[in-house]
């Protein structure tokens, strides 16, 4: 997965475009290095140390990772559970479908 | 009585409930400690077989699609010895034999031994001797675990025994697992009759269980259909990034946001 979303974030990295990660690893102290290691440069929401039982991916039903919500410029939801070039797709069409307006 | 006083006071007491069984106390900082010690040595393994996937050799052998030489450098990683810890387990178990104290070693050897006959004559004790226990609260937040490790017969007793019991929390876990399985069956459309019956068991724990994120998790199909639909505004996510700095999900708006629920494994 890191390598998709490395790739995409540097590809859109001067269009109005954030990824955010809701992080859901119950130790931070031993995340920090990976974050280097994979090149990690997008901000994440930690989950808490519950880990994958953490209030925010509970309270969004989360039951599987990655699980990904894909979001227009207004908020609103417009893709739930693509991944990869799917994923992709949908970014790109939101960005196109923004500078229309 | 000034406040601080009563807090004295009240501490006194509690500590005093607590800790009327030494032995039992002594026993769960034992397993404590135990368990810590094979949570870090799963966890070092895990991510000496992550480092494995950053070597240069790994990745070209990926990318010629060599499984032999990725399995051969995966295997190179020393796997934690999962027999020896169980023994290690069941030895403590065996030292607190037939008092509270056991209660603990036996629930790990339920749910994480592996072995289903271990698995299978703990879960039995505890149905028989600790039902009311208040040590068997990671017994019912992993209740799931005993369908494989002790199959479905064995299963439904221990979770009716985890429903049943007066310890808040471990109810309310019980209740989310029973109640979660009957209104989410995989692949199969739940009768109205089990349906409302989840729901149920769902709104009773998150009532227990208020104010954790357990409470959440059960609120969760119904937060789903009710507020996380494709056309609906998100619901704001606030909280800290992995830097400890407060920031919001709206503080994004003006901006296309993919928003990837991840973990590093």
């Amino acid at each position: 997965m890191y390598p998709h979303e490395r790739s995409l974030v540097q590809k859109l990295k001067d269009k109005p475009f954030a990824l955010l990660g809701v992080n859901s690893d119950d130790d931070l102290k031993a995340l920090r290095p990976r974050l280097k290691e994979e090149k990690i440069t997008w901000r994440s929401f930690w989950n808490g140390p519950e880990g994958t039982r953490g209030p925010i991916s509970s309270e969004w039903n989360v039951r599987g990772w990655p699980t990904i919500y894909i979001l227009d410029h207004k908020g609103v939801i417009r893709a739930k559970g693509k991944r990869g070039e799917a994923m992709e797709e949908v970014v790109m069409e939101l960005l196109a479908k923004m500078e229309d307006e | 009585m000034t406040p601080k006083l009563l807090i004295c006071l009240c501490l006194a007491l509690g500590s005093a409930v607590v800790g009327q069984d030494p032995a039992a106390a002594k026993a769960r900082a034992e397993y404590k400690s135990m368990k810590a010690a094979y949570d870090s040595e799963m966890d070092a393994y895990y991510l000496a077989l992550r480092r494995v996937a950053l070597l240069p050799a790994y990745k070209e052998a990926r990318d010629a699609k060599d499984r032999d030489a990725m399995n051969a450098m995966r295997a190179s990683v020393q796997r934690p010895d999962k027999r020896a810890w169980s023994e290690k387990f069941q030895k403590a178990a065996a030292l607190h034999a037939g008092s509270p104290g056991e209660v603990p070693f036996l629930g790990w050897l339920a749910l994480w031994s592996g072995n289903k006959k271990m698995a299978t004559s703990s879960v039995e004790t505890i149905l028989d001797q600790y039902a009311d226990s208040a040590d068997l609260l990671e017994l019912a937040e992993y209740v799931g675990v005993l369908r494989r490790s002790v199959g479905a017969e064995l299963h439904a007793k221990a979770l009716d025994m985890l429903m049943a019991s007066d310890h808040k929390m471990i109810k309310a876990n019980a209740l989310y697992s029973k109640g979660y399985s009957l209104v989410v069956r995989r692949g199969v459309k739940p009768s109205d009759e089990e349906a409302v019956k989840g729901r149920q068991m769902l709104a009773e724990c998150a009532r227990l269980a208020k104010g954790t994120a357990l409470a959440l998790r059960a609120a969760a199909p119904e937060f789903e259909k009710a507020r996380l639909q494709i056309g609906m505004e998100a619901p704001d996510i606030v909280g800290e990034d992995l830097d400890g700095v407060s920031f919001k999900l709206s503080d994004y708006r003006g901006k296309v946001v993919v928003l990837d629920f991840w973990g590093d494994w």
